[in-house]
């Protein structure tokens, strides 16, 4: 039944929801040349995000979920460059459009939050002139009424002294509060897109609650669709639809987040559980991945995660293993996920290991 | 406020003994005319123990003190009152030059490598700094066996710190502070900064310097897995003061005080199928420069149980997890101690 349909399609039949596609990424690469030679910090990455879904996209520092972010938001560091792939947003190429057009989708239809909630403030202007300044080239606003909106957002993310606050500078905040200004911001135009990077990252356990709410809320309550990138797992099993694992520029695994956390199918997912203090009685050491993600230069045939993984045979380090479907809307990167049996956090073996145990 | 004191002496052999300890910042008015300076109480009245051989761990959020507690205890503060006792000597108002000798049995670790490291030095100047310090002989062989012990390559002797990823950063500062053979190592924020995968790698390695060679550690954390993970007991940090503290397995499963079973419901599960509703607190932490009378909690706890919690401030009573909280809730006798939990476990707990 499913046979006419592109692989695409077929990913999104699986998806939770029926839902329109908003973002589809296909066989993105993107590169820096440096010194040493070319880094494909990218490559060759099919991402799909829908209507109102939050899709999470994981793995360790520097496998390339930031960069994957800069490429769809044109804002690669130079001289980093994409350099093969299509993004379509809302069924467009973005690739095809000028600078100005790509700098108009951002902002008006994607917003987006960084990483550091410190840095991506400028220190010397107020809340109301930053977020005024958004509006300013977004809308055509006038000046009362743009006091008006820049109040109304702050409130809209649970500041509660909207006009207090948006008399403030950047660094008589909390790291809260920056980062719900950030989020102010890149919601300013109400965007059908939030690209979220490590949004909570840096800030405390009760305030990183917080944040999860709200982003929780405007999912909900405003429609967003959330592309929320990330290394913390817990964080992608409260929030996300669907999930992407990263390792070394490649996507190794995609699935609902269930699916994922029951039964993953690639030996790097399970590691990355495995890593989670809480995951194992804590008189066992944590199964940590030794070693650390590859160089991006000069890339060998074969697995990319051969040299730290615990099922490696002969033919992972020739043979570059595909993205195969292993279950619906379920995919992964490695020779023997058919017939690995990988623990997840959510894995009813465990389950049984940890009845009396807390969980946390 | 004496019942925490009785329940923390049952400790034996503590290494580290510390009593009342407040640390306050006074800071210099804006204006330069009138008034008093502002006091700044980031510590205040912190009493507990450790216990040779043992994980201590501190959690709390950001401006709780713990980092401040932590520096207190190394006398790299100046306490403002109360009594650090180590390895059985006060060392609370001790002068420098006698602190010195003991300075070599407590060492600390900290989260940012890269202002902790000095940049221009090779690592194995880095590594050998406090024997250099202490004027104590050693061998380029002593440098190699310290490496290998934090787990680092000697491939790394001859680089810089900016050439080394974050986890082998922290592993420099690791064998570093294993230079001088420490008691004591205080380790804020080891592993705050890195990636979980290497975060496991840096608590494995610091769990066995703990089994095999005995160092007690004091760990800082925010992240409550990590201290539940590594730590035997946790004492929880809100605006200066411990609030609970007790076994950490025991204290985070099963939390007393509302503060910290808010903290242990902030905490996102790696299940999707249990998403459940959490305490989601208003708001931030007060400021310390004007705390709130009373229970340092009552601005946000969702349970307040009235007057009293901004009037007095509450005692230390006993927990079922062995250990002790400051709460009015669990007074005997109230009748409330046993609804303690119930208004927060409505809302905490989302699955069946
Ligand atoms: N400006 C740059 N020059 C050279 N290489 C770079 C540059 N920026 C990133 N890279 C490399 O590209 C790869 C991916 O980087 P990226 O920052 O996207 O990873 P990440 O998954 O977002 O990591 P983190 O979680 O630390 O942010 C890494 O190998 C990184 O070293
Ligand atoms: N040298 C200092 N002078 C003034 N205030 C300080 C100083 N060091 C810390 N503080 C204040 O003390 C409180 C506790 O800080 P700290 O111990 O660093 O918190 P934590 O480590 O838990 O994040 C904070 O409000 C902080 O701003
Ligand atoms: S293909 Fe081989 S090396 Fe790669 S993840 Fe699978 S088993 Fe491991
Ligand atoms: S003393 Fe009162 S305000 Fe403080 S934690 Fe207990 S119930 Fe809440
Ligand atoms: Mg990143
Ligand atoms: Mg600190």
């Amino acid at each position: 039944m499913m046979s006419n349909l592109s692989p695409l399609q077929q990913i999104n039949s699986g998806a939770t929801r029926e839902m329109g596609q908003l973002l589809e990424v296909r066989g993105l690469r993107t590169e820096i040349p440096t010194r040493r030679g070319v880094v494909r910090a990218v490559d060759g990455v099919d991402l799909v995000l829908h209507e109102g879904e939050v899709v999470g996209l994981v793995g360790e520092s520097g496998c390339g979920k930031t960069l994957t972010a800069y490429s769809i938001l044109d804002l690669l560091p130079k001289p980093g460059v994409v350099a093969a792939g299509e993004i379509h947003f809302r069924g467009e190429d973005l690739r095809r459009k000028s600078t100005e057009e790509r700098r108009a989708i951002r902002g008006n239809d994607i917003g987006m939050i960084f990483q550091e909630p410190l840095s991506a403030l400028n220190p010397v202007f107020t809340v109301e002139t930053q977020i005024g300044d958004v509006l300013r080239t977004h809308t055509n606003l006038d000046s009362t009424a743009i006091k008006e909106r820049v109040v109304e957002l702050l409130g809209h993310v649970g500041i509660s002294a909207p006009e207090r606050v948006a008399r403030s500078y950047p660094f008589e905040l909390s790291g809260g509060m920056r980062q719900r200004v950030l989020i102010a911001m890149a919601i300013a135009c109400r965007p059908a897109l939030l690209i979220a990077d490590e949004p909570t990252t840096a800030l405390d356990a009760t305030i990183q609650a917080q944040i999860m709410v709200l982003l929780q809320t405007l999912v909900e309550e405003d429609g967003v669709s959330i592309l929320l990138i990330t290394h913390d797992l817990a964080l992608v099993a409260e929030l996300c639809d669907r999930v992407y694992v990263m390792y070394a520029g490649t996507v190794v695994e995609m699935a609902p987040v269930e699916d994922l956390y029951v039964r993953p199918r690639h030996p790097y997912t399970s590691a990355l559980f495995q890593c989670i203090p809480g995951f194992q009685p804590s008189d066992r050491p944590l199964a940590a991945i030794e070693g650390s993600v590859p160089m991006l230069i000069d890339i060998p045939p074969g697995c990319r995660f051969a040299d730290r993984c615990p099922y490696v045979a002969d033919r992972c380090r020739t043979e570059t293993p595909p993205l195969v479907d292993v279950g619906a809307g379920h995919r992964a990167a490695c020779h023997f996920a058919d017939s690995l049996d990988l623990p997840g956090p959510a894995s009813e073996q465990l389950e049984q290991d940890h009845a009396s145990a807390p969980v946390y | 406020m004496l019942q925490h004191r009785c329940i923390e002496m049952s400790q034996v052999d503590p290494l580290l003994q510390v009593t009342d300890l407040s640390k306050h910042f006074s800071l210099r008015k804006e204006r330069l005319w009138g008034g008093e300076p502002q006091v700044l109480r980031a510590v205040d009245n912190v009493t507990f123990e450790i216990g040779r051989g043992e994980s201590f761990g501190l959690v709390g959020e950001s401006g709780s003190g713990k980092s401040t507690l932590a520096r207190s205890i190394l006398r790299l503060h100046e306490p403002t009152s109360g009594r650090i006792v180590f390895r059985g000597t006060d060392i609370t108002h001790l002068p420098e030059r006698d602190l010195r000798p003991l300075r070599r049995h407590m060492q600390m670790v900290f989260q940012d490598t890269k202002s902790s490291l000095n940049p221009r030095l090779r690592i194995r100047d880095i590594v050998a700094e406090p024997l250099v310090t202490h004027k104590l002989p050693h061998s380029a062989a002593d440098v190699n066996e310290l490496m290998d012990k934090a787990g680092l390559s000697e491939v790394f002797l001859d680089r810089f710190p900016h050439q080394l990823s974050g986890g082998q950063r922290q592993r420099v500062g690791i064998a570093r502070a294993l230079a001088l053979s420490p008691d004591l190592i205080v380790a804020d924020e080891p592993v705050s900064a890195l990636d979980v995968s290497i975060q496991a790698q840096i608590l494995n390695l610091l769990k066995v310097l703990q089994s095999e060679m005995g160092i007690t550690f004091l760990l800082i954390a925010h992240d409550i897995s990590v201290v539940t993970y590594f730590c035997q007991r946790v004492a929880v940090m809100y605006l200066g003061q411990v609030v609970e503290l007790g076994p950490s397995r025991e204290v985070m499963g099963n939390p007393s005080h509302p503060y910290t079973r808010a903290l242990v419901s902030a905490v996102p599960r790696t299940d999707p199928r249990s998403r459940r509703s959490r305490i989601v607190l208003r708001g931030e932490i007060p400021s310390p420069l004007s705390p709130p009378t009373g229970c340092p909690f009552h601005t946000r706890c969702p349970v307040k149980i009235g007057p009293i919690c901004s009037e007095v401030a509450p005692p230390a009573y006993p927990t079922a997890s062995g250990g002790w909280a400051a709460c009015h809730l669990l007074a005997p006798g109230t009748g409330a101690s046993n609804s303690a939990s119930s208004p927060l476990i409505q809302t905490g707990e989302g699955k069946v």
